[in-house]
């Protein structure tokens, strides 16, 4: 059984997906949604008529207000599995053509779980996947043929069963899409959203920050009073809390980009910032789709390689997902948010968005340099449909939130506390402090980092990181919690680090090795380890060059 | 609106507005220096003055320049308050006073929320399908 799901409003380029559907297998329902905008629009529908016109149920359906969601499920529980049936003829010539072809494929028992009339009108619009199953090109591409026809079936359909008003003049989208998609105005307008997105995620966040530190730390108190055994007092206040506790601080500031994101999501901004990305991207040899598989690594950057499916061109694909782990993901803002917070106080914000832009400039860049060098691919092109600008409901906000959110509290239960257990192991044994396993393995890289100034800390913590890169700041909290006798580790990083190392760490951060399911994922998606070890390489590479600027400059300055 | 009163508003809002980000920006009156957030308000301002460049005939485009303008100075006061209402909650929960005349912006603040006023004015003249 399959549920269309229609847009009440652009019902005639819905029904064009449901007849595609009809063409494969009977067993459909119609969902027409949104219908309260429908009304609110001054349109009416007719689902009797349009279900008697397509032969199949219809219900209508609000997601908003949950009109119809029940009398969905009823529907879907009564309806009956049918093949599919014909609604409509095309011309003769085609249809001489689709019998044909039809009966061909009937006799190829590989073919037999298909329908032979389905393959046929596929094969006539030159599918890809299909002219692969059936190994037949047909000699000239019929789609626009079949797409008038079907067309002309939906107007037919749609002219008795949906009654409204005639659209007269600019609606409101299209009044917003002529500023926010200007050709200039467009990109400055999507930095100035994103310039405010972040500086809300540090602002806002403060406050709750502060109320979590403080509280991890009468809890740290009170166990540190309460534990007896030295090695054991460490472990639970030094190692876990030190450690998750760390990461829980910036919780926050997670949630409130998530929110943020979800926000611009639900008002229907993000698609738009697909749209005006995809000119620069273009140029790139990439295209909006590669944007949108960029945009899912704000969140994490194994959803972005996963999503590269939708990417026809399979070079355009291969250059996304190597830049993909470029784009700074929500596991790195931790530790843009403690070291950015420590050394450049209320300009914090700022840094942040610099590296979030940095991140997007050396995507980008990376996307060129690649296609030049290995590839001569061109992007494969973009068509969306842009949604209707909506006010956010607070709903769909925090369902939203909650669900990129959640990821990173099961992470701090998780892997965060199993690292920051293994962390305080290696830097307690076989003695504390400079003496320990964690310090040998940082001293043992130290001298590839003299020219960025990294400590033994700071490289350490780097290596732990590429399991996940929130545990960064578990092992610099841990490592540099170590010194601090009075006050904090931050207060400790502040006297050791100056701030044009702290930044050119940032930026390394940013840019270096991605985490091991990153990794996993890029060798699932590719299906080879050559370009596991070129991300390895080229990102490591790329990490060290932009730190080593930040640092000379910096120093200059 | 008239598109003689539409070009008016997109001139007088346009001045304002880069007057606004030069203000923010090196921090002359009531407002702390920001340069970040300056080059944001200009931006604001540059869609009202956009506006001014597309044809006088096509009042819907000029409107549309208005519409978004104003609401985006709207949203950049909300933003202001809420950063604003976060640095009076860190202060309370830390024990200090954060809050000073200047990091408000009293001139940003106070033109968003009149201006938001053109803005819900405008969203009546397009149809909202």
């Amino acid at each position: 059984m399959v549920v269309v799901i229609g847009d009440a409003i652009n019902l005639e380029r819905s029904l064009y997906l449901l007849l595609q559907v009809l063409e494969l297998r009977g067993d459909v329902v119609l969902a027409v949604n949104a219908v309260d905008e429908a009304r609110k629009a001054g349109l009416e529908i007719d689902k009797n008529e349009l279900g008697k016109q397509l032969g199949i149920p219809v219900v209508i359906t609000s997601a908003a207000t949950g009109e119809g969601i029940e009398e969905l499920k009823e529907v879907l529980v009564k309806s009956a599995r049918s093949s599919s049936h014909i609604h409509y003829l095309f011309s003769e010539e085609i249809e001489e053509k689709i019998e044909a072809l039809a009966g061909r494929f009937r006799l190829v028992p590989a073919l037999s779980e298909f329908d032979g009339r389905w393959l046929a009108i596929k094969s006539l619009e030159h599918d890809n996947g299909v002219e692969k199953l059936t190994g037949f090109k047909a000699e000239k591409d019929f789609s626009s043929e079949l797409a008038e026809t079907r067309y002309r079936y939906i107007k037919r359909v749609l002219s008795t069963s949906v009654k409204g008003k005639e659209k007269h003049g600019w609606d409101l989208s299209e009044a917003i899409d002529h500023v926010i998609t200007h050709r200039v105005l467009g990109i400055f307008v999507f930095l100035s959203v994103i310039y405010i997105v972040f500086q809300l995620t540090f602002t806002i966040s403060g406050p709750l920050s502060l109320l979590i530190e403080s509280g991890l730390e009468s809890l740290g108190s009170f166990l540190g009073n309460s534990i007896g055994p030295d090695w054991l007092r460490s472990l639970v206040v030094d190692g876990i809390i030190g450690g998750v506790g760390a990461i829980l601080v910036f919780v926050p500031n997670i949630f409130i980009l998530f929110m943020a994101l979800g926000v611009l999501e639900e008002s229907g901004y993000l698609p738009r910032a697909a749209f005006v990305i995809d000119r620069l991207m273009y140029s790139m040899k990439l295209s909006g789709r590669s944007f949108i598989s960029m945009l899912l690594g704000f969140g994490c950057n194994v959803s972005s390689i996963m999503s590269t499916r939708s990417i026809s061109e399979p070079k355009e694909r291969i250059v996304t997902i190597l830049v993909s782990p470029f784009i700074s993901c929500s596991a790195r803002l931790p530790v843009f948010l403690l070291i950015a917070g420590t050394f450049f106080g209320t300009k914090g914000g700022v840094v942040v968005f610099f590296l979030y832009l940095l991140s997007i400039v050396v995507t980008v860049l990376s996307a060129l340099i690649i296609n030049r060098l290995l590839f001569k691919g061109e992007p494969s092109t973009m068509i969306m449909e842009l949604p209707r600008y909506r006010k956010p409901r607070v709903s769909s906000i925090m369902f939203y939130t909650w669900n990129k959110g959640r990821h990173f509290l099961e992470k701090a239960g998780t892997i965060i506390l199993g690292a920051s257990v293994v962390i305080w192991m290696l830097s307690y044994f076989p003695a504390e402090g400079s003496q320990s396993y964690a310090a040998m393995i940082g001293r043992a890289l130290e001298p590839l980092f003299i020219p960025l100034g990294f400590s033994w800390e700071m490289i350490s913590s780097l290596v732990f990181g590429v399991a996940a890169k929130e545990v960064i700041v578990s092992s610099l909290t841990t490592f540099y919690g170590n010194y601090a006798v009075m006050g904090s580790a931050m207060e400790v990083m502040r006297v050791a680090i100056s701030p044009a190392t702290a930044f050119s760490f940032l930026v390394f951060v940013l840019l270096y090795v991605p985490c091991l399911p990153t990794l996993a994922v890029t060798k699932n998606e590719t299906g080879s380890y050559r370009y596991v070890f070129f991300s390895v390489i080229y990102s490591l590479a790329v990490a060290y060059s932009v730190a080593l600027a930040v640092r000379v400059i910096g120093g200059l300055l | 609106m008239s598109v003689r009163n539409v070009s008016t508003w997109l001139f007088l809002l346009g001045m304002l507005y880069v007057t606004l980000a030069v203000n923010t920006a090196f921090g002359f009156l009531f407002s702390a220096k920001d340069l970040m957030m300056g080059i944001v308000i200009l931006v604001n301002g540059s869609i009202y003055l956009f506006g001014l460049l597309e044809r006088v005939e096509d009042v819907k485009k000029r409107t549309s320049h208005l519409l978004v303008g104003s609401f985006f100075s709207y949203i950049l006061s909300i933003y202001q308050i809420v950063v604003v209402f976060s640095l009076w909650l860190e202060g309370f929960v830390g024990g200090l006073c954060l809050l000073s005349v200047d990091a408000i912006n009293f001139p940003l603040l106070f033109s968003g929320l009149l201006v938001s006023f053109i803005s819900d004015y405008l969203k009546k003249s397009f149809t909202t399908t």
